[in-house]
């Protein structure tokens, strides 16, 4: 039962690492369209160019906006799961070595 | 220890935007601009000449008076723009949707290894919740990669009037062109000092204004020209201001993510004694579905108002007054 108990918490330590890599996932997205939507000079200095500052403001702000709140709502389900898979690894009185090394920053 | 490796890294989609291969650029040093300033300059001289040679036999002059405007001013600053930046745009766009699209394609493939890799070690309510909360994120996701790819289509739709304007510059800028090199020529035939302003009288005199009814009809087109291309510059003001309301698709994303319940103020997961209501999981699911539907659906509707717009501009820009122009014979070459 031990062992069970330990291999979940050792995959739901893997998740939980990887969930990390999928916000950070999310922030290189943000920052692909900020680059090149929201700072392009397409738009030119004549009578498109308030185009930029509505695409600015009008898409990639919401867009960013919406992101964040996907990158919240992931940190704190992965919260939670540190939680769920601390709990597990302290079952049989031994801190593995992730949530060891995960255990001074896990609410970042 | 165990680690999961990301299946599909950002890298690999979120490439470097590709730009489109529309050759209409208007290059502002192009002599094309010296010769239709000169023509500008001399119609409105040759306007104010005739004017006062015409007072002064108590006859009033039938033609135009040109505004004085640059022809750079007027034809190619108000219409800047790089049209396969723009496409570019749409581009970046669309990979960000497929970026999101991705990152669910990640969660979903993680969440294998978690719950079926791992061999259902981590099993009961807190890992069945836990994997419906996930499936929401992965389905949000799904429906806002959905959401982005369609937000390119309008890019694609601004790219597409962009286009259309410059193609209608360029023809105005030709017509212009053709009226300017034929006027200079006929007017500088009175343009010369003394003799030519006599030959302008004697002409008038003999034949009345039929005489110089060339010169005068080719001053109506291009005055007709410069108006149009002023109703252009009006048309594209109005067009670009209906632009922010196609953009409310990406307001709704904020919404279809707000759909994800918050775990920070309501630790569902700590603890073995969890009490999930996939009911209202599985609620909350259809709602970011719906949500997800509706957002799809404006964003079509946002390109059919675009392509009504894309219609629609020819109206204004090309006016019934340019239907009218005709270059005069010889004018062109």
């Amino acid at each position: 039962m031990t062992d069970r108990i330990q291999v979940a918490a050792d995959h739901i330590g893997a998740f939980h690492a990887y969930m990390m890599d999928i916000s950070n996932q999310l922030t290189e997205i943000g920052s692909y369209v900020w680059d090149n939507v929201a700072l392009t000079d397409a738009y030119g200095s004549g009578l498109l160019s308030p185009l930029r500052d509505y695409i600015r403001d009008g898409a990639c702000r919401p867009f960013g906006d919406a992101l964040s709140k996907g990158r919240t709502s992931m940190f704190a389900a992965r919260s939670n799961l540190w939680d769920v898979g601390h709990d597990f690894d302290m079952v049989d009185g031994v801190v593995s070595e992730y949530f060891e090394s995960t255990a001074s920053f896990q609410d970042e | 220890m165990v680690t999961y490796t990301i299946p599909t890294e950002m890298s690999s989609v979120l490439t470097t935007p590709e730009e489109g291969d529309i050759e209409l650029e208007i290059d502002k040093n192009d002599d094309k601009f010296d010769t239709l300033n000169d023509a500008i300059e001399t119609c409105t001289g040759f306007y104010s000449d005739a004017q006062s040679v015409a007072g002064k036999v108590g006859i009033s002059f039938p033609g135009p008076q040109i505004q004085q405007t640059s022809a750079v001013e007027l034809f190619v600053e108000p219409f800047s723009g790089d049209w396969n930046g723009i496409i570019a745009c749409g581009d970046a766009v669309k990979k960000a949707g497929l970026g999101l699209q991705t990152v669910a394609e990640n969660l979903l493939l993680g969440m294998g290894q978690l719950f079926a890799s791992s061999g259902g070690e981590w099993e009961g309510e807190t890992a069945l919740s836990f994997n419906a909360h996930m499936g929401i994120h992965v389905a949000t996701y799904q429906g806002a990669g959905m959401v982005v790819s369609q937000g390119k289509l309008i890019f694609d739709g601004i790219s597409e009037v962009a286009q259309f304007i410059a193609g209608l510059v360029v023809e105005l800028i030709d017509t212009a062109l053709d009226l300017a090199v034929w006027l200079l020529e006929k007017i500088a035939v009175y343009g010369r000092p003394w003799i030519g302003w006599a030959k302008f009288v004697a002409d008038v005199i003999q034949d009345g204004w039929a005489a110089i009814q060339g010169i005068i009809d080719a001053m109506t087109s291009l005055y007709d020209t410069i108006t149009a291309v002023f109703d252009l510059h009006d048309a594209v003001k109005e067009w670009v201001e209906t632009i922010p309301a196609e953009l409310a698709v990406f307001e709704q994303l904020v919404g279809v993510f707000e759909q994800i319940p918050d775990l920070a103020s309501t630790p569902l997961l700590t603890a073995a004694a969890i009490r999930n209501d996939l009911n209202d999981v599985g609620q909350s699911s259809q709602d970011v579905i719906d949500a997800r539907r509706q957002a799809e659906q404006d964003a079509e509707d946002a390109q059919n108002r675009l392509d009504e717009l894309a219609d629609g501009i020819e109206k204004p820009g090309v006016s019934d007054d340019m239907e009218g122009i005709e270059v005069p014979e010889g004018a062109e070459g």
